[in-house]
């Protein structure tokens, strides 16, 4: 099924907008967690964890949706498929997991970190321990990902998969018939 | 992802015309090599005390 090149172009468009407000929001995050983390101002610290936990469930987890389910999209919509060509296979295998780790780590990670610093008295500094470590890390390994994502769509490296391999060729017998 | 894809373009440049499937290009290999890296440094750091319960 390959759809209309308008409908291809609509699709492109909310694929494009949606990886890249998703890396943004991660950018976004990476930088509250590393303020979060080395801050020694109260208010700055508890202000960085509600945001990141804001930001991840209203900015990236709908992104990172988006951007999963429409890359689908274009793929079974388009002559790319998505098992024919390694680098449309290696990208929706890291978008997939880059998708479910981050949906476990929202509720999980930044969802208890949050609630850790709502809990702690105003006046003192809130302290979300080996969190803190964790949610840096984990988005700057997510934003180094969301990176090699988009350098694999820009540059679309060769190389056909088996699978794609026979059905090129089993495409040129039928068109030679 | 619109634009034909290249092998498409020029079948001649991607190897693909021979009786045997391409090989897998080198840079997928170094890919899964990374990947398997980066997954390993994600666990260990998580069950070794960095993670939800490391506090």
């Amino acid at each position: 099924m390959t759809m209309s090149p308008g409908a291809q172009k609509l699709l492109l468009t909310v694929h494009v907008s949606s990886s890249v407000g998703w890396l943004g929001s991660v950018a976004a995050f990476l930088v509250l967690g590393m303020a979060g983390l080395t801050s020694r101002d109260a208010a700055t610290v508890r202000g960085s964890y509600v945001a990141m936990n804001l930001i991840g469930e209203f900015a990236i987890v709908p992104l990172s949706v988006a951007a999963l389910f429409s890359g689908l999209l274009q793929a079974f919509g388009t002559h790319w498929g998505l098992f024919r060509h390694y680098w449309v296979l290696v990208k929706f295998t890291l978008t997939i997991a880059a998708t479910l780790l981050l949906l476990v780590h929202q509720f999980t990670a930044v969802a208890e970190a949050a609630r850790r610093v709502s809990v702690t008295a105003r006046e003192r500094l809130p302290q979300v321990g080996g969190l803190g470590t964790q949610l840096v890390f984990d988005a700057g390994l997510a934003v180094l990902v969301l990176l090699v994502t988009t350098t694999l769509s820009v540059y679309k490296p060769q190389g056909l998969t088996p699978y794609g391999w026979r059905k090129r060729r089993a495409e040129r017998r039928t068109s030679a018939l | 992802m619109t634009e034909p894809p290249r092998e498409a373009a020029s079948p001649t440049s991607s190897g693909d015309d021979g009786e045997r499937p391409p090989d897998m290009p080198r840079w997928v290999k170094v890919f899964g090599i990374i990947g398997v890296l980066i997954v390993l440094i994600f666990v260990v750091l998580h069950l070794t005390g960095r993670g939800v319960h490391g506090h």
